[in-house]
């Protein structure tokens, strides 16, 4: 590979997430030039972002406010993008990936003729092609999930047939910030008469879904680390004026003796360098700081959609239901990195919290404490686990041999019952269509009656447990097929019909093992590690 | 000010500026043009100390746009002005006579709306939305000029704007219909049953930056 172009049309934590499928790359291919077309709106991050040669930035903005506007004529936006592509077309490009699954990235790609093609991109026909089952899996399971059950970049890097790597540095760091960070950090250190004084960093930037903590939490937290002497808590700020805000708010209560930091885009990898634990709301702070192996206690408030962007094996991650414990909480998990003993007022917060960790097949979410909805969990690991063996990996036995030995049999039963009653009406519909199948060639009527089955059972795809996802996995599989010959299409369709039905046989035989022997009885609530 | 029909000339104030007369209409102050362009400048004072772009419709002989230009630097650190004007002769003779020292006031020249609408450069100043301020005196002595200005809407029709596209965007947006615009060419893209092209495909990533909008989860 000598050129790769990487499409990314993203939020802001997408394009910081270049940084891992970069680094992959670069590893994979060590002498290929990574370039990257994106939105011009997040230039001020590309210079913290190693492994990618150049930026092709797109300004959105600019071109939008050409259409919208009736001063301009639309000839300006043509031609801002005729020049992009101008100027891409003096490269020999070997590779482009549709990196972030976007609109804009899949038409993208299908401008680019012999090249090879990652990720979905558009047919010939206007429809979307996907080039691997991951990318299926990605644009037809994945998108319409509240929570995904396979990581957002290990996901990604599958789709571009690149393995997930951490052996290049992905976020680049301004040498004499370093130095200076370094330097500061130590004598904040030093504060507590210790070099070995932990800097636990708390993040004051509010997250994407505009959560920020109580002030009464933060007093609780920088309270409890600065009575220990294990401990340097440093509010980190990015410059705006709600976060000054509460700095003077908190330097109110702590005598002006509290250590704030404000760091910009080219500060924040030098800053992030230094700090043993963040606490921090999910936002870009967090994902620079995950990849740069920090660890972070990532707070959301709860929502229908479970969505965090932090990966990192070890990190944690709390949903806020219970703001009143939330301290509790982020106090306990100090305790527990650093082997300390800070005081927790009460074990009893309701917050759902859950640890990052990593088996054979990327990190995962384990629920280690707070209240579950074990239906919810069940469904996570085991399509999780599914889908990974469906792609080729090896079962993860371990993972289902703890969940029947660790998961109250009554709880297993219950779940078991009802997803097999999912599963029996979608084979009775699955066959049903496949036996339709037959009548297809002898009659219109035939040809109707199969494209009805065909629906029913797509439709059936809609519910959100695995068995909806396995239909939608199948679904996707259908729309993929693009011949132009109708019998070669139909004796395709029967193919993935037969693979659902060995799908769907496959899971069963998932919820069979989990109910099989119940080696003893444990509690609703246990955690689901492997 | 439509140039051969005016009687044009330039006369010195009291104060020994130059001021130009058309059509009997004297630009600025016969008495004191740089008190006259004082005066004129505070009624904008509270808009320049928010907006650091500004567009002057009238070139006059210059004085209101430094004192324009004097407000904007006691505001702001960097600042554009751009001064639209369609009188060539009057652009010489303030060019001969006392050019702008300060270089980030520029003059735009134009006998038609259209001509401005074509300039790309001209157009990306205005997507700054800059402040818009009227030399009363050279506006209404080329009412015409500046309304339509004010007024003008692009031509969505492919072919009226064909000649400022690029060679690639060109053959991208070949039409039939003369009326066909970027909107209709995506629609009629879309309902088609044809196979898609190469050109197609970059209607439809145009067409796609168009639509973008993508919130963080």
């Amino acid at each position: 590979m000598q050129n790769i172009l990487i499409s990314n049309f993203g939020t802001s934590n997408d394009f910081l997430g270049l940084a891992q499928l970069s680094s992959s790359l670069k590893t994979q291919y060590p002498q290929a030039n990574i370039e990257v077309i994106c939105d011009a709106k997040y230039r001020t991050y590309s210079s913290i972002l190693n492994n990618v040669h150049t930026f092709r930035f797109v300004e959105i903005e600019k071109i939008q406010q050409v259409f919208s506007n009736p001063l301009y004529s639309d000839a300006f936006a043509v031609n801002y993008y005729a020049d992009i592509q101008n100027d891409m077309a003096n490269t020999n490009w070997d590779l482009v990936i549709n990196h972030t699954n976007d609109e804009i990235s899949a038409v993208l790609l299908s401008t680019f003729e012999d090249v090879k093609r990652y990720g979905t991109y558009i047919n010939q026909s206007g429809l979307p092609k996907m080039t691997s089952s991951w990318a299926i899996y990605q644009n037809f399971v994945a998108a319409r999930q509240n929570r995904m059950s396979i990581d957002k970049v290990t996901l990604r890097n599958h789709v571009a047939h690149t393995p997930y790597s951490d052996a290049a540095i992905k976020i680049r760091q301004n040498e004499e910030y370093t130095l200076m960070a370094s330097q500061n950090f130590n004598r904040i250190r030093q504060m507590n008469g210790s070099s070995d004084t932990k800097i636990i960093g708390i993040n004051l930037e509010a997250g994407y879904d505009q959560y920020l903590y109580s002030k009464e939490m933060l007093i609780q937290l920088v309270e409890t680390l600065e009575e220990c002497s294990d401990y340097k808590p440093v509010l980190l700020l990015n410059g705006e004026q709600y976060q000054k805000d509460l700095v003077n708010q908190l330097n109110e209560k702590f005598n002006n003796s509290l250590i704030s930091i404000n760091m910009d885009t080219e500060a924040l990898p030098s800053v992030l360098a230094n700090i043993d634990l963040m606490v921090t709301t999910s936002n870009d702070q967090m994902s620079v700081a995950d990849m740069m192996d920090v660890r972070l206690v990532v707070i959301r408030e709860e929502a229908e959609k479970f969505t965090t962007q932090v990966q990192g094996q070890g990190n944690y991650f709390i949903q806020v239901k219970d703001e009143v414990n939330l301290g509790n909480d982020i106090i306990l998990i100090i305790n527990e990195e650093f082997g300390t003993a800070m005081p927790v007022e009460s074990m009893n917060s309701a917050n759902p919290v859950y640890k990052i960790i990593a088996d054979q097949y990327s990190t995962f979410f384990s629920q280690i404490r707070g209240d579950i909805n074990i239906k919810n969990e069940l469904n996570y690991h085991l399509e999780r686990s599914f889908f990974f063996e469906l792609f080729g990996y090896e079962r993860n036995s371990q993972l289902l041999t703890h969940i029947r030995d660790n998961t109250d049999f009554e709880t297993l039963i219950d779940y078991t019952n009802e997803i097999k009653a999912e599963l029996t009406s979608t084979v009775k519909i699955l066959l049903a269509t496949i036996r339709s199948l037959k009548n297809i060639k002898q009659s219109q009527d035939g040809l109707n009656q199969f494209i009805q089955y065909l629906d029913t059972l797509i439709m059936a795809g809609a519910s959100s447990s695995c068995v909806g996802n396995i239909l939608k996995y199948f679904e996707g599989e259908i729309e993929n097929i693009d011949s132009d010959n109708a019998d070669d299409n139909i004796s395709k369709i029967e193919a993935k019909l037969f693979e659902l039905k060995s799908n769907l046989q496959l899971f069963t035989n998932y919820l069979s093992f989990i109910v099989e022997k119940p080696t003893q009885t444990s509690v609703q609530g246990q955690n689901l590690t492997t | 000010m439509d140039e051969r029909n005016s009687n044009y000339k330039l006369t010195t104030a009291r104060n020994g500026l130059t001021v130009p007369v058309i059509n009997g209409i004297h630009l600025h102050s016969v008495y004191n043009p740089t008190k006259e362009a004082e005066a004129f400048v505070k009624g904008y004072e509270n808009i320049l100390s928010h907006k650091k772009y500004v567009l002057v419709l009238g070139l006059g002989f210059g004085y209101h746009i430094e004192q324009i230009a004097k407000q904007l630097n006691d505001n702001h650190k960097d600042y554009q002005i751009v001064v639209l004007e369609s009188s060539k002769q009057l652009i010489e003779d303030f060019n001969l006579t006392r050019p702008f020292e300060d270089r980030r006031i520029s003059i735009k020249q134009a006998n038609t709306t259209e001509t401005l609408f074509s300039d790309w450069q001209f157009i990306q100043f205005l997507m700054k939305k800059p402040a818009i301020i009227k030399h009363d005196t050279s506006f209404s002595l080329n009412k015409d000029f500046y309304t339509n200005f004010l007024s003008f809407q692009a031509s969505r029709s492919i072919n009226n704007y064909r000649s400022l596209l690029r060679a690639n965007a060109y053959k991208w947006l070949a039409v039939e219909d003369r009326e066909e615009s970027f909107t209709d060419k995506v629609e009629l893209l879309r309902q088609s049953n044809k196979q898609l092209s190469q050109n197609d495909f970059h209607i439809l990533t145009i067409d796609a930056i168009r639509n973008y909008n993508v919130k963080e989860a």
